[in-house]
Parts: structure tokens; C-alpha cells; sequence
């Protein structure tokens, strides 16, 4: 059986809350000091890690930056590219006349021999014709293009005349899709 | 006198503890915060060298055919009035078709819709009316970019074609501010890749160069 030994002074001897609350104290607080110190070397080492880290990637970072400036003329030439294509892009989006007519190749094709394209007038939004045929076939062909064609919504007949020296003269308004 | 001595040796084992619990909380705080501000660096700086290392890599690829592009682009959107340009490219385009020319002329600058600047150009093309048709479907495919407004057809006589024209030419103004040089940059896109190699197949502008001439006499006052 383990002899319990107290050398100090009876007196000295803490007794009741005092006791535990001592008790419970001291080896709480080693734990803490011990806690501390770890805690303390780990944001140490780690903030040494994490700043050797910063400073690897900012001269990395300034490498590539002198890299780029070495570049400029590339730079200035990308950004021109991209300003003029995005431009292009929207200029090449505007309508235009020449495809107006060269969707009414088809029926024009069909204005030969003695007929005459007295007047064509194209823009973007609409074409005006009048023609004038000799013949009643002719008049008769342009009139089966136009029947045939998908490019137009309708077809407005303006004036229809015939003249026997000229013809049939017919104006036609053609209404895009 | 116990009691005095009891509270002495509790505060004893007392304090200790609120002095570790003060440097916990005092060091973590400082710690922490310096740890949190090191890691923000740390992410910015990484996301810079990203950013650097995919700017640099569409640089280099840009700096390849960087010039010949630029000069594609610019040759089809200049950044002054293209009038000259347009007249010289229409004369020759003309020529080729064998449609003549007359009355060509120039309108005053104006602003397009689009925000872009534009300058009429007129002019009357005469000649059989396939090869006029031929010649306007054609004006695209040039540069500078220009797009027919506007034909009045007319034919005298069977086949033979006078048209009035109206083709409008684009310019718009250089960009004049390069970004930042950790700014990202963007590769050309396929679209974009697409629309210059459309460009590629413009006819381009035919300039001379007047070179100085070397036989006239340094003082023009001399006899």
C-alpha cells in the first residue's frame, strides 16, 4: 500500500472548491501551453511556406509580365483584330442592294431578246421593275418565273398598258419575304 | 491566514491559464489574419500567373500572323475615309468586267445608323446588262469593305444597261487603349478566325509608292 506523504504545513493544505478547482488547473494549463506552442510553430512554419510561395509566384508572375510587354506589338495587333472583326461583323450584317439583285437574276434572265428593262430600282427594302415585252410569249415566260420564284411574298402589278410599237409595258413592285 | 495562502496558490494556478488563453486569442487573431491575407495574395497571384500564361500563349500564336491580319483587317475597315480607295477599286473592277464608268463621284461623310462613319460613292456603269449585273455582285468583293445602297437599271435598248449606283464604304476610328497587363485576352474565335479568312479572299487595294528622286538639284533657287 502506496504511504501518502504531505510535508508542508497542515495549514498549507488546500481543501474543498479550492482543491479541485486547483487541481484541475495546472495540468489544464500545461495542455494549453502545449496546445500554444503548436499552434504558434504551425502558423509560423506555415506563414514562412505560404510566403516563400507568394514570392516564388510573383517572380513568376513578373517573368511572364516582362514576357507580354516583350509582346506589345502582338498585343496591340490582337486587340485591333478584335476591335476590326467585331466592327466587320456588324458592317457585313448591313443589307445590301446587290443581293436584292442578284435575287431577281432569275426572272431578269428572263427578259431577252426584243424585251426591254425599261427601268429596274433596287434597294434593301424593296424593287421596283418595269419592263416592256414585244411578244405575248415573253410577257407570258416572265410571268411563270414570277409565279415560280419563292424570294418574294407577293407581287403588286403597278400599270399593265400595251402599245403595239412597244408592247406590253408591265410595272411590278416585288415585296421580300 | 490559511484562507489568505489557499486563494494565493489557486490564483497562482489560475493565472497561468488566462495568460495562455490571452495568447492564444491574441496570437491567432494576429496569426490567422496574416495567414488569411498571405492565402488572398497567394489566390490573386495565382490567378494572375493564369491569366499571364494564357495571354502569353495566344500572343505568341497572335504574333505569328499577327501582321499580315492586321493589315487584312485594316485594308477592309480602314480607319480614315476610304473614297480613294473605293474609286480605285471600282475603276479597276470595272475594267475587268468591261463595263464603263462615268460620273463617279464622292458625298460628304456622315454618320451610319450603325455608328460607323460612311461616304457615298456614285457612279454610272454602262455596258450589256449581264456584265453590269456581273460587276455590282462583284463591288463585295473588294476591300474596303463596301455594300451597293442603292441601283437604277435602265437599258435603251435591248440588253445594253446604264445603272446608276450608290455604294456606301465604311471606316471607323482605331481602338486607342490597350488593357491592362494582367487583363485577360481572348483567342480569335472560330467565327472570327472564319471572317478573316473571308477577308483573305478580298482583292486588296493597289497603292504605289512614289519613291523620291534622286537626279534634281539639292538648291531649287540655283541656276
Amino acid at each position: 500500500m502506496a504511504i501518502k506523504l504531505n510535508l508542508l504545513p497542515p495549514d498549507y493544505a488546500l481543501t474543498g472548491p479550492i482543491a479541485q478547482v486547483v487541481k484541475f488547473a495546472r495540468p489544464l494549463n500545461v495542455i494549453l501551453l502545449a496546445l500554444f506552442l503548436v499552434m504558434a510553430l504551425g502558423m509560423g512554419g506555415f506563414f514562412i511556406f505560404s510566403s516563400l510561395s507568394l514570392k516564388s509566384l510573383a517572380a513568376g508572375n513578373d517573368s511572364l509580365k516582362s514576357q507580354i510587354q516583350a509582346q506589345s506589338v502582338a498585343q496591340q495587333q490582337i486587340v485591333l483584330l478584335k476591335d476590326r472583326l467585331g466592327k466587320i461583323k456588324t458592317v457585313q450584317g448591313v443589307a445590301t442592294a446587290a443581293k436584292s439583285l442578284s435575287d431577281m437574276n432569275p426572272l431578269l434572265s428572263l427578259v431577252t431578246g426584243d424585251s426591254i428593262l425599261s427601268e429596274l430600282n433596287v434597294d434593301p427594302q424593296k424593287i421596283t421593275a418595269s419592263v416592256a415585252f414585244k411578244s405575248n410569249s415573253d410577257l407570258t415566260d416572265f410571268l411563270k418565273g414570277i409565279s415560280s420564284n419563292t424570294n418574294y411574298s407577293s407581287v403588286l402589278l403597278g400599270t399593265f398598258s400595251y402599245n403595239p410599237a412597244i408592247g406590253y409595258q408591265v410595272s411590278l413592285d416585288f415585296i421580300k419575304k | 491566514m490559511k484562507i489568505q495562502e489557499n486563494v494565493i496558490t489557486a490564483i497562482k494556478a489560475i493565472v497561468p491559464f488566462f495568460i495562455v488563453v490571452i495568447l492564444f486569442a491574441t496570437v491567432g487573431q494576429f496569426g490567422f489574419g496574416k495567414i488569411a491575407v498571405i492565402r488572398d495574395q497567394i489566390t490573386t497571384a495565382q490567378s494572375d500567373q493564369k491569366v499571364l500564361t494564357q495571354k502569353l500563349d495566344i500572343l505568341k500564336n497572335v504574333q505569328n500572323a499577327g501582321a499580315e491580319s492586321s493589315t487584312l483587317v485594316v485594308s477592309a475597315l480602314p480607319d480614315a475615309n476610304p473614297a480613294l480607295s473605293v474609286f480605285s477599286q471600282i475603276k479597276i473592277l470595272a475594267g475587268s468586267v468591261g463595263v464603263t464608268l462615268s460620273g463617279i463621284k464622292a458625298g460628304a461623310p456622315a454618320v451610319d445608323t450603325t455608328g460607323f462613319s460612311t461616304v457615298d460613292i456614285f457612279f454610272n456603269a454602262i455596258g450589256p446588262r449581264n456584265q453590269v449585273e456581273s460587276f455590282i455582285n462583284a463591288i463585295s468583293s473588294f476591300a474596303p469593305i463596301s455594300i451597293v445602297d442603292k441601283i437604277k437599271i435602265s437599258e435603251s435598248a435591248p440588253g445594253a444597261a446604264l445603272a446608276n449606283v450608290s455604294v456606301k464604304s465604311f471606316w471607323a476610328p482605331f481602338p486607342t487603349k490597350v488593357p491592362e497587363i494582367t487583363s485577360a485576352i481572348t483567342d480569335l474565335t472560330v467565327a472570327e478566325k472564319q471572317t478573316l479568312q473571308d477577308l483573305s479572299k478580298l482583292t486588296q487595294p493597289v497603292f504605289a509608292t512614289v519613291q523620291a528622286g534622286g537626279g534634281g538639284k539639292a538648291d531649287p533657287f540655283s541656276p
